[in-house]
């Protein structure tokens, strides 16, 4: 069991990271992203696809923290449905597809 | 201006061919121009008499019949008015503004290059405005009295095409100035204008009038008389004319005909001479070269004031200081702390101690480039105090750690405002969940644990346990319990 300081801790890392991530989604736009979910185009892989080596580089480190801390993707997932509620469909709508992101995601912690 | 003149010749000939007055709006549609432009021409003719009306209609004048009916050859003068040559008589000037302005010009005895210089300027504003009028001879700087006799003609000029109701409060004519008034003798102005009448008597110092003619002298030679028995300078007479250089001559003539003892001779140098020792004497003996010199005076060393006699000379002789008197002089010992006197004369030494451990210095030998030593001439290392340098080091070190602490503290300061908001719903969030944790957890008992009274080892009872009999899970033991010995 862990303490409640570890818990706001780590529910303060989930907040955190789903606020950049919001901030990134509102610059691309939700429509964009809904296109993109419905042509069944991975909303991750486009993201990264225009970030520069310095940005990847800083996104694994940072998601690899959250993960030691034992912050999943999952909950992150869900803060972001939860603070961005037009997600929430695509999400929640497409159990593949989110799993096919969530595969990404793990897919890019592990590249070099 | 040509272009005005047209306008005019072309609204006189449109009111020509109207047998009824007509609207200035009407002329403005015929002769394709803004209304604007016609009822100001209209405006002009009427100053010059050549049209009437009452504002809304207007009609050709008997005047602007004749002005119209002149034909070619007054047109061609008009036109002349243009040039820079202008009229040369009176009688070949025309009767527009360039003309006159020209022929007044020449009139009043101006170059012709002065009057084509005003000229220019004159054409480019309102010529019917004595403004622009006086504007014009001030950039062309025409000289003041050909300045005045142009105006004034000009001025007649506009006034003769004028209603006479509008003449004195579009052109008014300039005040009278007379002669120019000599100070202190305001009230004898209008005597003055009396001329070479003999009106005055010199009593004394001052002038009287006894009556007309009545007299012994003219105004000025009175005036002149009373300044010879002051001794005085002459009159005041109005500033001398530049292009009449004689006046000065010819007073000093008067001046002498009027103080020649026998007029019956002709004056001579030696009663010229006479004259002026008489005129010295009533100045009260001064010479004619000047004013007699002021006596001089000296103060002498005990403070007497002497009077010098002329030509006498003063003789400054420089005096070796008095020596000072026996005494004693005090000073401060900062060793003993204490004031000290002195013999006068007696130097006073005051030890200045350098390089020493004194209070707050630390001595550093002084080391050359070949990091050596430096000595003094005596042999002795050379020291500087690194005290000050040490301090101003301190605080400098202090400045910037103050500095980086403040840094740090807005860091953090920023920091804190940003997460403040998340850290707050994360909190929330988290005591949510504990709540509700909490309520679950009360639901679900937690299992009852027995042990085993033979081998110790622990065991629960099955769910939906209903009293049947338990046996040890230790396979070693294999001990069967009832459900009284286990609620036992």
């Amino acid at each position: 069991m862990t303490s409640l300081k570890e818990r706001i801790a780590r529910q303060f890392m989930i907040t955190k990271a789903a606020r950049m991530i919001k901030e990134e989604l509102d610059v691309i736009g939700i429509d964009i992203l809904k296109k993109l979910a419905n042509n069944g185009q991975s909303i991750i892989e486009e993201y990264l696809s225009v970030c520069s080596p310095e940005e990847r580089k800083a996104g694994q480190l940072s998601l690899k923290a959250l993960l030691q801390m034992g912050v999943t993707i999952d909950m992150i997932l869900d803060e972001v449905t939860r603070i961005i509620p037009e997600l929430k469909p695509i999400i929640e709508g497409k159990p593949d597809y989110k799993k096919a992101e969530i595969q990404n995601l793990e897919k890019f912690l592990r590249d070099n | 201006m040509a272009q005005k003149v047209k306008n005019e010749d072309i609204i006189l000939k449109v009111l020509a061919g109207k047998e009824a007055p007509v609207s200035a709006s009407d002329i403005a549609r015929e002769v394709k121009s803004s209304r604007q432009t016609v009822r100001s021409t209209l405006l002009r003719l009427q100053k010059k008499g050549k049209v009437g009306g009452e504002g809304a209609v207007w009609a050709l004048t008997n005047t602007g019949e004749h002005v119209l009916n002149r034909g070619e050859a007054d047109k061609e003068e008009e036109d002349k008015g243009e040039g820079e040559s202008g009229p040369t008589t009176v009688s070949d000037a025309g009767l527009d503004e360039i003309s006159k302005f020209v022929l007044y010009g020449q009139i009043s005895d101006l170059k012709p290059n002065e009057i084509a210089c005003a000229l220019a300027i004159f054409k480019e504003g309102d010529m019917q405005s004595m403004q622009h009028f006086d504007s014009v001879m001030a950039q062309a700087h025409i000289p003041m009295l050909p300045r005045d006799k142009w105006r004034n003609m000009y001025l007649s000029y506009l006034r003769l095409g004028t209603p006479l109701e509008l003449k004195d409060k579009l052109y008014p004519l300039p005040a009278v100035q007379f002669a120019a008034v000599i100070p202190g003798t305001e009230d004898k102005k209008e005597d003055k204008k009396t001329g070479d009448t003999r009106d005055y008597i010199v009593e004394g110092f001052d002038i009287h009038r006894p009556g007309e003619d009545l007299g012994e002298f003219t105004f000025k030679e009175a005036l002149q008389a009373v300044a010879a028995k002051r001794g005085t300078t002459p009159t005041p007479t109005p500033p001398p004319n530049p292009q009449d250089g004689s006046s000065s001559l010819k007073d000093l003539a008067e001046a002498i005909r009027i103080l020649n003892p026998d007029p019956a001779k002709p004056i001579t140098y030696e009663s010229l001479l006479g004259l002026v020792r008489e005129i010295d004497e009533l100045r009260g003996g001064r010479g004619s070269g000047g004013d007699k010199p002021a006596p001089g005076y000296y103060i002498d060393s005990d403070g007497n004031k002497n009077v010098l006699a002329p030509g006498e000379p003063v003789v400054i002789m420089h005096q070796p200081p008095a020596p000072a008197p026996a005494g004693k002089n005090y000073f401060f010992n900062p060793e003993t702390q204490k004031v000290e006197e002195v013999e006068q004369g007696k130097p006073i030494v005051v030890t200045i101690k350098q390089g020493g451990a004194g209070d707050g210095q630390v001595p550093f030998p002084v080391f050359d480039n070949n990091n050596q030593p430096v000595f003094d001439k005596d042999g002795k290392p050379v020291v500087t105090n690194l005290e000050p340098m040490m301090r101003w080091i301190g605080f400098r070190e202090g400045e910037r750690r103050s500095n980086e602490r403040h840094d740090a503290l807005l860091g953090l300061y920023k920091t804190a405002k940003d997460n403040v908001g998340d850290f707050v719903s994360s909190l929330s969030i988290v005591a949510k969940e504990d709540r509700e944790d909490k309520r679950t957890s009360k639901k679900v008992e937690s299992p009852t644990l027995y042990r085993c009274g033979e081998c110790h080892a622990e065991f629960s009872p099955p769910q939906g346990w209903s009293g049947q009999n338990i046996k040890c899970p230790n396979s070693a033991c294999g001990r069967e319990y009832t459900k009284e010995e286990l609620e036992g």
